[in-house]
């Protein structure tokens, strides 16, 4: 009887997978990774060489706060290079690229969290916002710009999925980075942080 | 159950029969949505796997990725039929405790995911993980363990079967273990 069932028990296994493998072989390839970005060398003795997007008016990913606003410690001019070679860049990188500028911030949590807390000035666009269309601030990214995109650090693999989505809707967007500390790195630095929900979230960003 | 013992075991044949049933079609059934929900959409499900970072293998992920829904289907289907009864059952109890400890584990790393259960949809918890997935997987768990114990009973393919065997109508319950 054991022996029987035993025998069901292995044979829904084996068609599942025999499904599942067919499946694998004739579907769409599963990326689990975004693109690298390119390789960027910026002086940080000259942060006004970042390009700006042309409307702070209509482009809601140029409202990151100034240094004045946001009340932070700016990365004096002359104070070095700053190398970002790979997709992953860490807590300095991220700081030295927000008090000089030269990146749009993206909260990649779900959108209770962003609310409880957030980098100043990010946007919020959770993976399940590419569930139905593209969010708002995905279409009005500038292509020069850096933009950096966190979530909860750690192991975290919102950020990666954000990246991957907005690489396949503008494939053109090559200077993406994940902020591996994530929003509890940002915030136990004390950096600038802010609250409430993101109006663009809303209309589908 | 002082009632089924007056009524003795024939009643209490039946009322197992009843309860296998009710098992095998709550938890058949969720089985073969959550499958389907899944299977149209393997991307989801590897992010969903990726997220709970169980599973470091990009391979490893990308299979289970397209697996595990058809388990879930083929399970859910045969269970709804009451084929293989037990077998199914027991596959679905097994998948459902791995996702229990994947969401215990996600717990207790403090994670912010989605369930990820029925693809995008988001059937009975809402919000974030948490102890209502653990609940809602316990419930299921509770379904298919009634055809697990009782058999296929009332309406299954397998006491069809048994019966065609025997030459008679066919018990209420199947009598062998596991059969």
């Amino acid at each position: 009887m054991i022996r029987s069932y035993l025998i069901k028990l292995v044979g829904i296994v084996v068609v599942a997978s025999a499904a599942g493998v067919t499946h694998m072989l004739l579907g769409p390839q599963i990326k689990l990774h975004p693109n690298d970005p390119e390789v960027q060398t910026i002086d940080l003795g000259a942060p006004d060489a970042a390009p700006a997007s042309a409307d702070p008016a209509e482009d809601p990913t140029t409202d990151q706060p100034t240094d004045a606003e946001a009340g932070s410690d700016p990365v004096p001019a002359g104070d070095g290079t700053l190398v970002l070679d790979s997709l992953e860049i860490s807590l300095e990188q991220a700081k030295a690229l927000y008090d000089n500028g030269l990146a749009d911030f993206i909260d990649a949590r779900p959108a209770a969290e962003y609310a409880k807390g957030h980098i100043y000035g990010s946007w919020n666009v959770p993976p399940s916002a590419f569930d139905r269309s593209t969010p708002t601030v995905v279409d009005l990214i500038d292509p020069d710009r850096i933009v950096v995109v966190y979530c909860t650090g750690g192991d975290c693999h919102d950020s990666h999925i954000v990246i991957r989505e907005i690489q396949e809707i503008r494939p053109e967007l090559t200077k993406l980075h994940v902020f591996t500390d994530g929003y509890p790195g940002w915030a136990g630095a004390g950096y600038e942080t802010d609250i409430g929900a993101d109006p663009f979230a809303e209309t589908g960003g | 159950m002082s009632d089924m013992r007056r009524r003795g075991p024939q009643y209490t044949g039946r009322f197992a029969s009843w309860l296998s049933l009710i098992g095998r079609l709550v938890a058949g059934q969720i089985f073969i949505f959550a499958g389907l929900n899944k299977v149209v959409d393997p991307q989801g499900v590897a992010d969903a796997i990726n997220g709970f970072g169980l599973i470091n293998n990009d391979t490893l992920i990308t299979v289970a990725a397209y697996v595990m829904p058809w388990t879930e289907i083929l399970a859910g289907v045969l269970l709804v039929a009451g084929l293989f009864s037990r077998a199914a059952a027991t596959i679905i109890i097994l998948l459902l405790a791995a996702f229990v400890g994947a969401i215990l584990n996600a717990i207790d790393q403090g994670k912010v995911l989605d369930c990820g259960c029925f693809g995008d949809l988001k059937l009975f918890c809402t919000g974030q993980l948490g102890n209502c997935n653990v609940v809602q997987n316990g419930i299921l768990a509770a379904f298919a363990l009634l055809p697990l114990v009782i058999g296929g009973g009332r309406a299954s393919a397998d006491a069809l079967l048994q019966s065609d065997d025997s030459g008679f109508e066919g018990p209420e319950i199947e009598e062998e273990a596991f059969d």
